[in-house]
């Protein structure tokens, strides 16, 4: 049973082994802004003619020149500019940023694309939920990963407690560190909280 | 040997022990925080007062935060005051479940408080995303803790590592899961940077 249970924690372990490092390391970059992960990426700029599809509101165009585009990521609300003589939207995910400019609703687009790096991603992953729109199937298998990273971590923090309790020497000791830290880390918690 | 695999065992262990609680948390409040259409959620409940000041000292912009934060009894981490256009000052406080902002006149004379309460979702989410230092003592000691998180998950990766190679001694299915799990991610990251 314990020789089962082991195995089982470290084979959870290496599963999530990858989500883990980013999960710590992203973190931490979000609290502590290291300058090797921060990169304001290189811009390209390419044009394509597309068919304009009929305007019904800034979300909706903004969409469907994204698909016709075959653009992957979020339009942002926040980011579009127009006149009467031209329309500009964003386009965004962990690893691109597209600006998208259309004059006088002419067929053809100008796309500023900002490659923002590895970093970008890898601090990405730590919040990405899924369901990003033209992205393949794969990319968005990430959110199934991520909940089953969660599971894996609820099940090696109680199967770590049973592995050590098999450990008489060490037994009274460590649960004394363990419910003082426990404790500690709750009265923390709660004393931000009230 | 056995003494270096004893060593790690500990570290393994006894940083297991001493954070915990913070690391559950974390997982947990990020797990509720991507799956929010799953919880109940209502609209933050707001509340604005306004109070006349009298203070005749000179005061910087981290004074002022400190003074506002003593004198309307804001429980809650400080966070970077904003200056605004009508000459104003944004003063900020936030803690899980409550975010209050009190705005100066540009005269200095007048402060208005106003707070917004958060329903359980945006308590959970307030927990996730606290963050940065200088905000008060118990603050730091929250991210301090936070932060010691983010580095045990990293020492148990590495240490676990170690520990599965020194324990079991058939690697082949290790071996299999880890770099499945590796190639997974780049793949992933791969399509992220060509997508």
């Amino acid at each position: 049973m314990r020789n089962k249970l082991i195995k089982l924690h470290l084979y959870g372990g290496l599963l999530c082994f990858p989500y883990f490092i980013i999960f710590g390391a992203s973190s931490l970059n979000f609290n502590h802004h290291f300058q090797f992960m921060q990169s304001k990426g290189d811009t390209v700029k390419w044009q394509k003619q597309i068919t304009i599809p009929p305007y019904k509101n800034d979300d909706q165009f903004s969409n469907d020149i994204r698909d016709s585009l075959g653009l992957m990521g979020w339009t942002l609300p926040w980011e579009v500019k127009k006149d009467s003589a031209s329309f500009q939207f964003a386009v965004s995910h962990a690893g691109k940023d597209y600006t998208v400019k259309i004059h006088n609703n002419e067929n053809i687009l100008d796309v500023y694309e900002n490659r923002k790096g590895f970093w970008s991603v890898f601090n990405g992953l730590h919040p990405f939920g899924g369901d990003l729109p033209n992205t393949p199937g794969m990319i968005n298998s990430w959110k199934y990963y991520q909940d089953f990273t969660v599971v894996v971590l609820l099940f090696s923090a109680i199967s770590g407690i049973f592995i050590f309790l098999r450990r008489k020497s060490e037994r009274k000791a460590g649960f004394i560190i363990l419910f003082s830290c426990i404790g500690l880390s709750v009265l923390i918690m709660l004393s931000v909280w009230l | 040997m056995k003494n270096a695999y004893n060593l790690i065992r500990k570290i393994h262990l006894y940083t297991a022990f001493i954070i915990v609680s913070f690391i559950v948390m974390y997982f947990i409040t990020g797990f509720m925080m991507k799956h929010g259409d799953w919880f109940p959620q209502s609209d933050a409940k707001v509340f604005s007062k306004k109070f006349d000041l009298h203070i005749s000292k000179e005061m910087n912009e981290e004074e002022w935060s400190i003074y506002l934060q003593d004198k309307f009894d804001i429980h809650a981490q400080r966070k970077r005051s904003n200056k605004n256009n009508d000459g104003t000052i944004s003063f900020k406080y936030s803690k899980p479940g409550e975010f209050s902002t009190v705005t100066l006149s540009a005269d200095k004379s007048v402060a208005t408080l106003r707070t917004q309460h958060f329903s359980a979702y945006g308590t959970f989410a307030g927990f996730h995303r606290l963050n940065g230092y200088g905000g008060g003592w118990l603050y730091d000691i929250y991210v301090f803790m936070l932060d010691l998180a983010r580095i045990a998950l990293l020492v148990f990766v590495v240490t676990g590592l170690y520990l599965w190679y020194k324990l079991i001694r058939k690697k082949t299915w290790g071996i299999i899961i880890l770099s499945a799990s590796i190639i997974y991610t780049l793949i992933i990251i791969a399509l992220f940077m060509n997508g």
